[in-house]
């Protein structure tokens, strides 16, 4: 298992270029977007640790117009060339409504988008020159179909072009939020080799999770990892450990080293 | 998802009987009233959250992003409405969050570098240089600056830069 970190911006290049120096980190997934205005050559010479991977937050590629991917893809692709990622991910996301911008993703409406999925993302794995792969999202609410099912469907029919970058805490949120079993996701990320696994919390007064990403990993997640990812492990496994608020040095280093710990036992 | 909750998420009520439209208002204020006003603690948050209401109002009836600009809509709002005596907030501190969410989200006008906006109202005369960082390695800056060699006009804009050079500057008023 190689354990990465997410790199999203120079405000967190010195934790994380810490968390390296101790060598528990393998790579670190750099949040592309906060990077693309930089030369591909001067993040090459910055890098924090010797691989490192891309995870896309805003292309928009269900949304965006065909000449405003074209752009956004050459910068990234300008990017994979120079730093050779280990995987490129990327959101299945809503970022707008009426023409109107959210403050952040929402979760799609799957039987909307299911008509014409595969045909932008076939799109936009085709600008980018590589295979995508995309984060299950930590659902509030049960859809039909169900995001799951969604999945199956497209990544059965994409095989090349797609795969889930599977973040294990994101559908342990889904699971608090909707009831929908964590580990009927096994068919969906026995097939991939890239994951992720963040903190959440309890949102305010209300029955919902958020995948806060600023704390502990929970016992609930390292269990499922125990019993369903550390089975999987390969050399090109990879697993990123995200924080992106309550950035602490020790908390984040003893969330590496217990996970690590998960992978050195078997 | 559907339409309905989406609609929700902009104007979902502290309190509606439908628990995800107040998880959808309870994430959006969090958000947006943080990066708008800054952090406000106890009792004085259902006091704004009563102003914050009115303003979403006022940016749903007209269609405003949800972006950057937000907080600079957010002060002529309150000038344009006469709300500014009831914040405790100085506009200063709402126009410098405006350019710290701008210079921080370089995916946001990917080829613009520097960002000037301007505050000339009355007694207050301000201006916030937002530049982004230009290395992998280096943070982004936030300065107030005094420009001598260009007028500014009055009230709330401002100009993006590629480079930072101020001369045929053409300023954007909201």
């Amino acid at each position: 298992m190689l354990i990465g970190v997410n790199w999203t911006s120079p405000h967190n290049y010195k934790v994380i270029k810490d968390l390296a120096g101790e060598g528990d980190v393998d790579f670190c997934e750099i949040l592309i977007d906060n990077f693309l205005h930089y030369d591909p050559c001067d993040i090459k010479k910055s890098l924090p640790t010797r691989d490192c991977s891309f995870h896309i937050m805003n292309s928009h590629f269900l949304e965006k117009d065909r000449e405003g991917l074209h752009a956004l893809s050459d910068r990234i692709k300008k990017c994979i060339d120079v730093l050779d990622p280990l995987y490129v991910s990327d959101h299945i996301g809503k970022f707008y409504h009426n023409g109107r911008k959210f403050p952040f993703m929402q979760e799609v409406s799957y039987k909307d988008v299911v008509g014409f999925f595969e045909e932008k993302a076939q799109f936009w794995s085709d600008l980018l020159g590589c295979k995508v792969y995309y984060e299950n999202f930590p659902s509030f609410e049960k859809q039909n179909p169900s995001q799951l099912s969604f999945f199956d469907n497209i990544l059965a029919s994409m095989g090349s072009k797609a795969n889930v970058l599977f973040d294990i805490s994101n559908a342990i949120v889904n699971q608090l939020n909707t009831g929908e079993q964590a580990s009927e996701w096994y068919k969906i990320f026995k097939n991939t080799k890239h994951f992720h696994v963040g903190g959440y919390q309890k949102a305010g007064d209300t029955k919902y999770f958020l995948d806060s990403h600023d704390r502990d990993i929970s016992s609930e997640t390292l269990d499922f990892i125990k019993k369903y990812i550390v089975p999987l492990d390969t050399k090109e496994t990879t697993l990123v450990i995200e924080r992106d608020y309550n950035i602490e040095f020790n908390s984040w280093l003893r969330d590496i080293r217990c996970i690590r710990g998960l992978f050195r036992k078997t | 998802m559907s339409e309905e909750r989406y609609k929700g998420y902009f104007l979902g009520e502290v309190g509606q009987i439908n628990p995800i439209d107040k998880l959808f208002a309870h994430r959006f204020e969090s958000n947006f009233m943080r990066q708008v006003l800054g952090p406000i603690e106890g009792e004085k948050i259902s006091y704004y959250e009563t102003l914050f209401r009115s303003f979403l109002q006022y940016a749903t009836d007209r269609q405003l992003k949800m972006d950057w600009m937000l907080g600079l809509h957010f002060i002529k709002w309150t000038e344009d409405f006469n709300k500014a005596g009831l914040l405790e907030q100085r506009m200063e501190d709402v126009l410098l969050r405006a350019a710290y969410f701008w210079m921080n989200a370089t995916n946001i006008d990917l080829d613009y570098n520097h960002l000037l906006v301007t505050l000339n109202l009355g007694e207050i005369h301000t201006v916030f240089l937002a530049s982004k960082s230009q290395h992998p390695t280096k943070l982004p800056t936030l300065k107030r600056v005094h420009l001598k060699t260009i007028s500014v006009p009055t009230g709330i804009g401002y100009v993006r830069l590629i480079n930072l050079s101020l001369t045929d500057c053409e300023w954007a008023m909201l």
